[in-house]
């Protein structure tokens, strides 16, 4: 068994993922943060989400991938049992991965406001060192925030919004003439 | 409100990146997005050919029921950044600084001396 221990966890999960044929899409913060033009526009985040396809097909070749990767799943009961597989997709519970390093995956199969197949539609493909990352729109990301409505996302609204106005309001950046 | 197109997924179900399908009409790649964004009007004529350069109709490439501008926040200004900020990150851009910067903030809480970068 290969463990995920690389430098960047999330870069060889989303590889494996996409070598296994899962349909996913990167949410959350994880996802707005690829929308950030530099470093000092990204928030911190201690996990990386991941939408999943909610069928019990794509969510366990999911987890039978990251599975193969060393890491372990759960859901908020404990650790992942084979046969509960079937009644956390029903459920439409969410599944936690958590790298050996500590590094956690949290596979959704449901957000608010859209479902799967809104937010896949019009994804967009970033890359990373040469892995195709497929992110959900920037709008539809804030928008699920806004309707889940809780006081967590209420608050990185209002924080996103004044990172807004204050890239607005800087003056463009002067490109460096190459040597 | 402006007309939504959704060519740029209409192209990708085709094979075919909106880059693609752009030189192919001569068009600039980023009035696609534009026009899938409801920013930028498109004629009849244009949606066209666009569609026939698709193999579908004008009609599979209107945007039935979507809004130009998101409401995520109160303010027009607001949701048009956020629409701009949406449009600049464009397929295929390489991302690997934003891993970078994630895996920094994750080692900075969980070892609060390491060095801080970002917000």
């Amino acid at each position: 068994m290969r463990r995920a221990t690389a430098a960047d966890p999330y870069r060889q999960v989303i590889a494996r993922l996409t070598q296994r044929g899962v349909r996913y899409v990167v949410i959350g913060m994880a996802g707005i943060n690829y929308y950030a033009s530099t470093p000092a526009e990204t928030f911190a985040t201690l996990d990386y989400d991941l939408f999943l396809e909610p069928t019990l097909s794509n969510v366990g070749k999911a987890v039978r991938a990251l599975q193969a990767l060393g890491l372990t799943l759960g859901t908020s009961d404990g650790a992942l049992r084979p046969e509960e597989l079937a009644a956390v997709v029903r459920d439409q519970r969410t599944l936690v991965a958590t790298t050996p390093d500590g590094h956690m995956v949290e596979l959704l199969l449901k957000i608010s406001g859209f479902p799967f197949s809104e937010l896949a539609r019009d994804a967009a493909t970033v890359t990373v060192r040469g892995v195709p990352i497929k992110v959900g729109r920037l709008t539809k990301l804030l928008a699920s925030k806004r309707l889940a409505g809780r006081p967590k996302d209420r608050q990185f609204l209002h924080r996103y919004a004044a990172s807004l106005q204050e890239t607005a309001a800087a003056p463009p950046r002067k490109l460096k003439r190459a040597p | 409100m402006g007309i939504r197109t959704r060519i740029t997924s209409m192209a990708r179900q085709r094979g075919m990146t909106a880059a693609e399908l752009a030189r192919r009409l001569g068009l600039y790649r980023s009035n696609l997005s534009a026009m899938d964004a409801g920013t930028r009007s498109v004629s009849l004529k244009t949606l066209a050919r666009i569609a026939g350069a698709l193999s579908c109709s004008p009609g599979d490439l209107l945007e039935i029921g979507g809004l130009s501008e998101p409401r995520v926040f109160r303010g027009k200004t607001l949701n048009r950044l956020l629409v701009a900020r949406d449009q600049q990150t464009v397929d295929g851009a390489d991302r690997a600084w934003t891993h970078a910067a994630l895996l920094a903030w994750q080692r900075h809480y969980r070892h609060p001396h390491a060095p801080r970068h970002g917000r």
